[in-house]
């Protein structure tokens, strides 16, 4: 029978959905008898997928797009901030959060 | 000094240029080509369009001081080594390793001692949660934390969620941005960190403990 910090230390590969058959319904038949665990992996989850809403850009300074272009010996009107292309293989240009 | 390549100028009118780039770059494949080539407007064009995300990226795991260096430094790489690209990731999987290597490199300079060493050596994360039989002293409070959807507008949460991954230890940090906010694979990040995936793996989980016992504090008593 596990004990709930073997949930804990378990919780990732659980949540990833990377446990075994066996491990993964030890786990489950813990959960559905402690709900300080179920508490807690339902927790883990949310914060997990709050985590991904973090991913995000930052707007650069034009000064930090300028210096680039000189280090790379590139003239800065050789295209504007409005030049789009596209690295999706689809037709539409490339949106930024899909990268 | 590196070698870079001859950039080429745009053959087009300049009128004509907007237009004409965006023809040229609708898939990666004929960016790829622009900048092997060394066409100037493929080099604007990825600049432009990847920035953003580098920078981002790099300021979660070096700050906003060193960040703009990382993504520098990047564009050089990039210039220097795009003939070897192979397309076996995608583009912006391969300027996201190059960035992430020169932010560890950064890391690396600034800190004495080997990095991955002294945090996979450092001992387990006591939250204090369990006593000596394993069970939970201290549950966490039933209070609901806010759905992701809810959360966009819970900058509190938010800020306080980067607040506690920038106090991570680096090399933590880094598997955790990749992992839980970048979402790359196991595979990218034991390569571009260099690390085993057990190790990877109890990094990420200390990691995520840590945000925990953060998150527990903040349902409690509503402090970062």
């Amino acid at each position: 029978m596990l004990r709930c910090v073997d949930i804990t230390n378990q919780a990732d590969r659980f949540i990833d959905g990377e446990l075994g058959t066996v491990q993964k319904l030890a786990v489950l038949l813990h959960l559905a008898m402690c709900v300080k665990c179920h508490r807690f992996i339902r927790k883990m989850r949310v914060m997990l997928a709050n985590l991904k809403t973090l991913r995000q850009e930052t707007i650069p300074d034009p000064e930090l797009l300028d210096r680039i272009f000189k280090k790379l010996d590139l003239p800065a009107d050789t295209c504007t901030e409005t030049c789009t292309c596209s690295s999706s293989g689809k037709e539409e240009p490339l949106s930024r959060a899909d990268t | 000094m590196p070698v870079l390549p001859v950039l080429r100028p745009p053959q087009q009118s300049s009128g004509d240029r907007n237009k004409n780039i965006d023809l040229h770059f609708q898939s990666e494949s004929a960016l790829v080509d622009g900048l092997k080539s060394g066409d100037r407007r493929a080099f604007h064009c990825a600049i432009n369009t990847f920035t953003p995300r580098l920078l981002a990226l790099s300021r979660r795991i070096v700050g906003r001081d060193g960040a703009e260096d990382v993504v520098q430094e990047t564009w050089m790489a990039v210039c220097r080594s795009i003939g070897e690209f192979e397309s076996r990731s995608s583009l912006s999987t391969w300027l996201y390793r190059i960035a992430t290597n020169k932010a560890l490199n950064m890391l690396r300079q600034q800190s004495r001692m080997p990095l991955v060493e002294s945090e996979i050596s450092e001992n387990k994360v006591d939250t204090g949660w369990f006593g000596d039989d394993g069970q939970w002293t201290s549950p966490f409070p039933d209070a609901a934390l806010p759905s992701p959807e809810e959360s966009l507008s819970a900058e509190d949460l938010q800020d306080c969620l980067d607040k506690h991954i920038e106090l991570l230890p680096p090399v933590q940090r880094m598997v955790l941005i990749l992992k839980d906010i970048e979402a790359q694979s196991y595979t990218e990040i034991c390569n571009v960190l260099e690390l085993s995936e057990s190790n990877v793996r109890v990094l990420l989980h200390r990691g995520r403990m840590r945000l925990m016992h953060m998150i527990r504090t903040y349902q409690e008593d509503g402090t970062c």
